[in-house]
C-alpha cells in the first residue's frame, strides 16, 4: 500500500467531427497519498470521468503525465481497477467466474483463486448467489459483484465512476456502508467520482473540484465517521458543503430547489 | 505552475494531429482491402488458379461489360427475338431490324429495364406493406388478421412464391411477373418491419403523449410516424438488397427480358470464351448498382434519422 | 442422479459388443420379407454400418433411460401431458384470438372461392385449383415424383428403388410412393441445406470472429466483405449450373458462400457493438487483449449472431430450393420445377406446404437451439414481430446489422 498517484500537467482535448475542439481536461494537477479515499465531484460534463478514464488507462492524455509512484500509466492494468456507472458484471458468467475474472487474467493458481472469490464474495453478502447468472440478481446485488470483481483482483487503487448513481436511495445507503467497511479493512486507494455531493460528504477524506475540466478546489473532508445525519448537520459539515455549492456555481436556492 | 498561450496551442495541435492521424489511417485500410480484393480475384481468375476457366480477370468482366453495354453484336446474332419492344417498334416503323438505332442491341435497354422494374415493384410493395402495416397501429384489428398470414408467408422462403407469377403470368406479361414477385416480397418485408417498428417504440412515451392529450390520430402523426422511421428505413435497405436477386432470378426464370434473361442467354454459351466474361459481369452490375443504391440510401436515411440512435450508427 | 464410473464402462463396453456382433446377427435373424433385411445381407462393412446406426439409435433412447430415468419419466409426463393439453388449448387460443383463425379460413376460402372464379386458362390444369383439386388426384399424381437419382443410398447397404413402385418406368401409382417422393427429395433438400449451413456458418463464424481481432484487417476488410455479401448470389445460379454443375459439392459451396458472406459480415457487426463498458471492464481487471477477446469480445457478440444466423437459414433456405430448381434432378426445387414444366399451381401449392412446414420446423429449432445455448441471456418476451417470424423473406437481402442497429 505504497502508491502515491500524481495528476502532473494534465491535459485531454478532443477533436470533434466538426472540427471543434473540446477541453475536457485542462492542466489538472494534484497528488493523492496510499489509503485516501478521494471524491472527485463536478457537475456532468466537466471532465470527472475522463479524469477516472485516464488515470485508468482508458483514455491517454493530450498533454501531461498520471503517476504511479514513479511510473507514467500507459494502458489498463489491474493495478487500477475500475467500478464503472454502467452494469459492466459479464452477463455470460457466473457471479463467483466474475468475481474470478480479473484473478484468472493474472494467472492466480486454482485454490488461490478459490480463497480469494470466496473472501470477496463474503464480504459483499453474496456467497448464496456464487452460481447464479447475473440477470437473476437485482442492480444492487449487480453492483457488489462488480465490486467484489474489482476489489479482488487486489490492485492499490480502486476507481470507481458514479457507481451507485442508479440506484435506489436504500440500496446506495447500504452500498456506501459495505464500501466504507471494506476500504477501512483494506486501506487502498479510492477515486470516486460522483456529483452528489451528499455522497461526497458521506465517503470522502478529500474531495476534488472540477469545473469545465479545470481543478478549482482541493477540499479535506475532516468530519468524524461514522458520518450519519448528525455529523452531516453540524456546521462544518454544512460549511463545506455550500463551499463546494459555491464552487460549482450553484446558488443556495437552485440547490433547494433540485 | 502557470499555463501559457503557448501550452494551449501546443495541446490543440496535438489532439488535431491524433485525429487527422485516425483518418488517414481508417482511408489506408480502406484502399488497402480493395486493393487486396482485386489482386485475390487476379490470382483466382489466372492460369495457374483451377477455377481460371469460370472466373475472368475483373479488367476482362469490365471490358466485356464496356464492349456489350451499347451495342452487342452477339444480341444482333441471337437475342433479337428477346425484345418484345423492339418487335413492337419494328412493326411501327415497318423497318427492318437494323432501321433500329445500336443501342437497341446493347445491355442497356435490358439492365435499365431490369432496375426500372424492380425499383418500381420495390416501391409498390413499399407502399403497400407500410399502408397495411401503418393503418394497423390505427386500427388494431387489421394487424390481428393480417399478421398470421404475414408470418407464415415471411417465415417460407420467399423463391417458392416465384413459380406461382411464372406459371401464371409466364412469358406473356414478363412485367407482372418479376414484378409480382418483388411486391409480394417487398410487401411482406415493410409491413412486418412498419409492425416492429412500431413494437419498438416505448410504451412510456406513448402513455406520455397520451397524458398529454394525444388522440389516436395524433398519436399516430407526431409519435408513431417518425418514431417507425428508423426501423422501416432499415427494412427497406433489406428488401431492396434481397430484391435485385430475386427480381433477377424471376427473369432468369421465365421472361426474355431483362438483365436476368441475359444471364440465362450467356449461360448456355458458358463454354465459348466470352461466357464467363459475360455471365460474371452481369452478375456484377448488379452487385455494383446494388452498392450504389444502398450507399445513397445510407446517406439519405442517415439524414432523415439524423437524431436517432440507428441513424448515427449507419453514419460510422 | 450420479451412477458410478463402473456402470458406465459397462453400459459402452455392452454398446460395443452389441454394435459389432448383437445387432449384426438380430439384422441377420430377421425374417426376409421385412425390406429393410435386406439392407443388412450386404456383406463386411455396410452391415457394421447398418449396425452402428441401429446401435446409435437405440444409444439415443438407452441412453437417458439407464442414466437418467427420473428425467425421462418427467420428460414422458410433460409430453403426455402437452398432447393432452393439445385440443383444449386449440380451443382457448380460438376464443381468445378468433381473428387468427377466422384469417386463416378467410384466406383458405378465398382462394377456393378463386378457383371457381378464375379463368380456366388454356392450360391443363386450372391457374387457381381448389384444395379438393389440390389434395384430391394431384396429391396422388405426386408419386410421379418418385425416383432415385444421383443421391442413392445404395453406399449403405439400400436399395431404394426397391421400396414402392416407379412411376417413371411404367410402374403404377402408389400412396407409398407419394410419401417416399415427399421424405426423399425432402431429405435431399434437407441434407444440402445442412451441409451448405455447416460450412458457411462455422466459416462466417470462425473468420467472422477472427477478422476484428486486428483493427487493421477489420478496416480493410470491410469495404470487399460488404460488396460480396451485396452480390445477387440468386442470379448467379446458371453461372453455378456451369461452374460445378448439379453436384452436392457444388450446391453445398453455393450455400456455404451465401451463409458466410452474411455471417463474416454479421459477426463483424455483433462484434462491434459488445458494449465498450465490457471490454475496459476487462481490461481494468488485468485481462491481456487475447484474453478480452476471447473471453468477453467473442461470448458478448453472441446475442446479436441469432439473428445473423436465421437470416442465414432464410437465405440459404432459397438458394437451396432456387438451386435444386434450376439445375437439380433431386430435392424440393426440383418437386417445385416439376410443377412449373407441368403448369401445374395444384403441385406448386404442395410443394409450398412442405417447403413452409420445413422452413417453420428449422427456424423453430434453430432459434430454441439458441436460446438454450446462451441461457445466460436476459430472456426477451417474444413479441408478435420477432425476426423469426420473417426470416425466410427478410434471408434474401440478408442485412442482419440492419436488424440489429433498429
Amino acid at each position: 500500500m505504497s502508491t502515491v498517484v500524481n495528476f502532473e500537467n494534465l491535459w485531454c482535448v478532443f477533436e470533434h467531427r466538426s472540427g471543434q475542439l473540446v477541453h475536457a481536461l485542462e492542466d489538472v494537477n494534484f497528488r493523492v497519498d496510499p489509503g485516501e479515499f478521494v471524491c472527485v465531484v463536478g457537475r456532468s460534463g466537466h471532465g470527472k470521468t475522463t479524469l477516472l478514464r485516464v488515470l485508468a488507462g482508458l483514455q491517454p492524455p493530450t498533454a501531461g503525465a498520471v503517476k504511479l509512484g514513479e511510473t507514467a500509466v500507459t494502458g489498463p492494468g489491474s493495478d487500477r481497477a475500475m467500478v464503472f456507472q454502467q452494469d459492466t458484471v459479464f452477463p455470460w458468467l457466473h457471479v463467483k467466474e466474475n468475481v474470478e475474472f480479473g484473478l484468472r487474467a493474472n494467472k492466480l493458481p486454482e485454490d488461490e483463486r478459490n480463497e480469494i472469490t470466496d473472501y470477496w464474495l463474503q464480504a459483499v453478502g453474496l456467497e448464496e448467489f456464487a452460481d447464479s447468472w447475473p440477470r437473476e440478481l437485482s442492480g444492487g446485488m449487480r453492483k457488489r459483484v462488480a465490486l467484489a470483481s474489482a476489489m479482488a483482483v487486489g490492485s492499490d487503487v480502486v476507481l470507481m465512476d458514479e457507481p451507485f448513481g442508479s440506484l435506489d436511495y436504500f440500496t446506495r445507503r447500504n452500498l456506501h456502508e459495505v464500501l466504507l467497511n471494506l476500504w477501512f479493512e483494506t486501506k487502498k486507494t479510492i477515486f470516486f467520482v460522483t456529483h452528489d455531493i451528499e455522497e461526497a460528504l458521506i465517503l470522502a477524506d478529500r474531495v476534488i473540484l472540477l469545473a469545465e475540466g479545470k481543478l478549482v478546489d482541493d477540499i479535506a473532508v475532516t468530519l468524524p465517521r461514522p458520518r450519519n445525519e448528525d455529523v452531516r448537520a453540524t456546521p462544518e459539515a454544512v460549511g463545506i458543503f455550500k463551499l463546494i455549492l459555491a464552487h460549482l456555481g450553484i446558488t443556495e436556492e437552485e440547490a433547494t430547489q433540485a | 505552475m502557470t499555463t501559457t498561450d503557448s501550452d494551449v496551442l501546443n495541446v490543440r495541435a496535438a489532439a488535431h494531429r491524433a485525429r487527422r492521424r485516425s483518418k488517414i489511417a481508417y482511408t489506408l485500410y480502406l484502399i488497402l482491402g480493395l486493393v487486396v480484393f482485386f489482386l485475390i480475384w487476379q490470382l483466382i481468375a489466372s492460369p495457374i488458379s483451377p477455377l481460371f476457366y469460370l472466373i475472368p480477370p475483373p479488367v476482362d468482366a469490365v471490358k466485356h461489360f464496356a464492349e456489350n453495354l451499347m451495342f452487342s453484336q452477339r444480341m444482333v446474332d441471337r437475342f433479337v427475338h428477346a425484345c418484345p419492344e423492339l418487335l413492337d417498334e419494328l412493326e411501327i416503323t415497318g423497318g427492318g431490324m437494323f432501321d433500329l438505332p445500336d443501342y437497341c442491341f446493347g445491355y442497356i435497354l435490358h439492365l435499365v429495364r431490369t432496375t426500372r422494374n424492380i425499383m418500381i415493384a420495390v416501391t409498390l410493395g413499399t407502399v403497400f406493406g407500410l399502408t397495411v402495416g401503418l393503418s394497423s397501429l390505427v386500427f388494431p384489428r387489421i394487424a390481428d388478421v393480417v399478421t398470421p398470414i404475414a408470418g407464415f408467408f415471411g417465415t417460407t422462403p420467399i423463391f417458392i412464391a416465384a413459380p406461382f407469377f411464372v406459371i401464371w403470368f409466364g412469358i406473356e406479361y414478363p412485367l407482372m411477373t418479376t414484378v409480382g414477385v418483388v411486391v409480394f416480397y417487398t410487401t411482406l418485408l415493410m409491413y412486418f418491419f412498419s409492425r416492429r417498428a412500431a413494437d419498438n417504440i416505448p410504451v412510456g412515451i406513448i402513455e406520455s403523449a397520451l397524458t398529454l392529450g394525444g388522440d389516436r390520430g395524433s398519436i399516430f402523426r407526431w409519435v408513431y410516424l417518425p418514431g417507425t422511421i428508423p426501423e422501416i428505413a432499415g427494412g427497406f435497405r433489406i428488401a431492396l438488397a434481397g430484391a435485385w436477386g430475386l427480381g433477377t432470378l424471376v427473369e432468369v426464370l421465365g421472361p426474355q427480358m431483362g438483365g436476368g434473361f441475359l444471364i440465362r442467354m450467356w449461360s448456355f454459351a458458358m463454354g465459348l470464351l466470352e461466357g464467363p466474361s459475360a455471365v460474371v459481369s452481369l452478375i456484377l452490375f448488379f452487385g455494383v448498382l446494388a452498392v450504389v443504391v444502398d450507399g445513397i440510401l445510407v446517406l439519405f436515411i442517415r439524414y432523415i434519422t439524423r437524431w436517432s440512435e440507428a441513424g448515427r450508427r449507419l453514419g460510422l | 442422479m450420479n451412477q458410478p464410473a463402473l456402470f458406465r464402462a459397462l453400459f459402452w463396453i455392452g454398446l460395443l459388443l452389441w454394435t459389432v456382433l448383437g445387432a449384426p446377427w438380430l439384422l441377420l435373424q430377421l425374417p426376409d420379407s421385412l425390406f429393410f433385411v435386406t439392407w443388412a445381407y450386404a456383406e463386411g462393412w455396410v452391415t457394421v454400418t447398418w449396425s452402428i446406426i441401429v446401435c446409435w439409435l437405440i444409444l439415443i433412447v438407452a441412453w437417458p433411460v439407464m442414466f437418467r430415468p427420473i428425467q425421462v419419466r418427467d420428460r414422458l409426463v410433460k409430453m403426455g401431458r402437452g398432447i393432452a393439453a393439445g385440443p383444449p388449448m386449440l380451443w382457448a387460443g380460438m376464443r381468445r384470438s378468433p381473428l387468427f383463425f377466422v384469417s386463416w379460413g378467410v384466406l383458405l376460402g378465398a382462394w377456393q372461392l378463386g378457383s371457381y372464379l378464375a379463368p380456366p386458362g388454356a392450360l391443363e390444369h386450372p391457374l387457381v385449383p381448389g384444395w379438393d383439386y389440390v389434395f384430391g388426384d394431384t396429391f396422388f399424381r405426386m408419386s410421379g415424383d418418385w425416383a432415385v437419382r444421383g443421391f442413392d443410398l445404395e453406399f449403405v447397404g439400400l436399395d431404394m428403388v426397391e421400396l414402392a413402385p416407379l412411376p417413371i418406368y411404367g410402374g403404377e401409382a402408389t400412396w407409398p410412393a407419394v410419401f417416399l417422393a415427399i421424405a426423399f427429395h425432402s431429405g435431399v433438400t434437407l441434407f444440402r441445406l445442412l451441409c451448405g449451413m455447416a460450412v458457411g456458418m462455422s466459416l462466417g463464424l470462425l473468420t467472422g470472429l477472427a477478422i476484428p481481432y486486428w483493427p487493421w484487417l477489420r478496416q480493410s476488410a470491410w469495404a470487399p466483405m460488404n460488396f460480396l455479401r451485396m452480390i445477387p448470389l440468386l442470379a448467379a445460379i446458371p453461372w453455378l449450373q456451369f461452374a460445378v454443375g448439379s453436384t452436392l459439392t457444388g450446391i453445398t459451396l453455393y450455400i456455404a458462400f451465401g451463409v458466410w458472406t452474411t455471417m463474416v459480415v454479421a459477426t463483424m457487426n455483433s462484434v462491434a457493438n459488445v458494449p465498450d463498458r465490457y471490454i475496459e471492464s476487462a481490461r481494468t481487471l488485468g485481462a491481456s487483449r487475447p484474453r478480452t477477446y476471447f473471453k468477453v469480445i467473442v461470448p458478448g457478440s453472441i446475442p446479436e449472431l441469432r439473428t445473423a444466423m436465421l437470416l442465414s437459414m432464410g437465405g440459404s433456405w432459397s438458394l437451396a430450393i432456387a438451386a435444386e430448381f434450376l439445375g437439380f434432378p433431386t430435392g424440393l426445387g426440383y418437386m417445385a420445377n416439376v410443377a412449373v414444366q407441368e403448369t401445374n399451381t395444384a403441385r406448386l401449392v404442395i410443394v409450398g406446404f412442405i417447403v413452409a412446414f420445413y422452413s417453420l420446423a428449422t427456424f423453430y429449432l434453430l432459434n430454441e437451439g439458441f436460446k438454450k445455448t446462451v441461457s445466460w441471456m436476459p430472456q426477451r418476451t417474444t413479441k408478435g414481430t420477432d425476426i423469426s417470424k420473417v426470416a425466410g423473406a427478410a434471408g434474401a437481402g440478408g442485412r442482419a446489422e440492419t436488424f440489429e442497429a433498429g
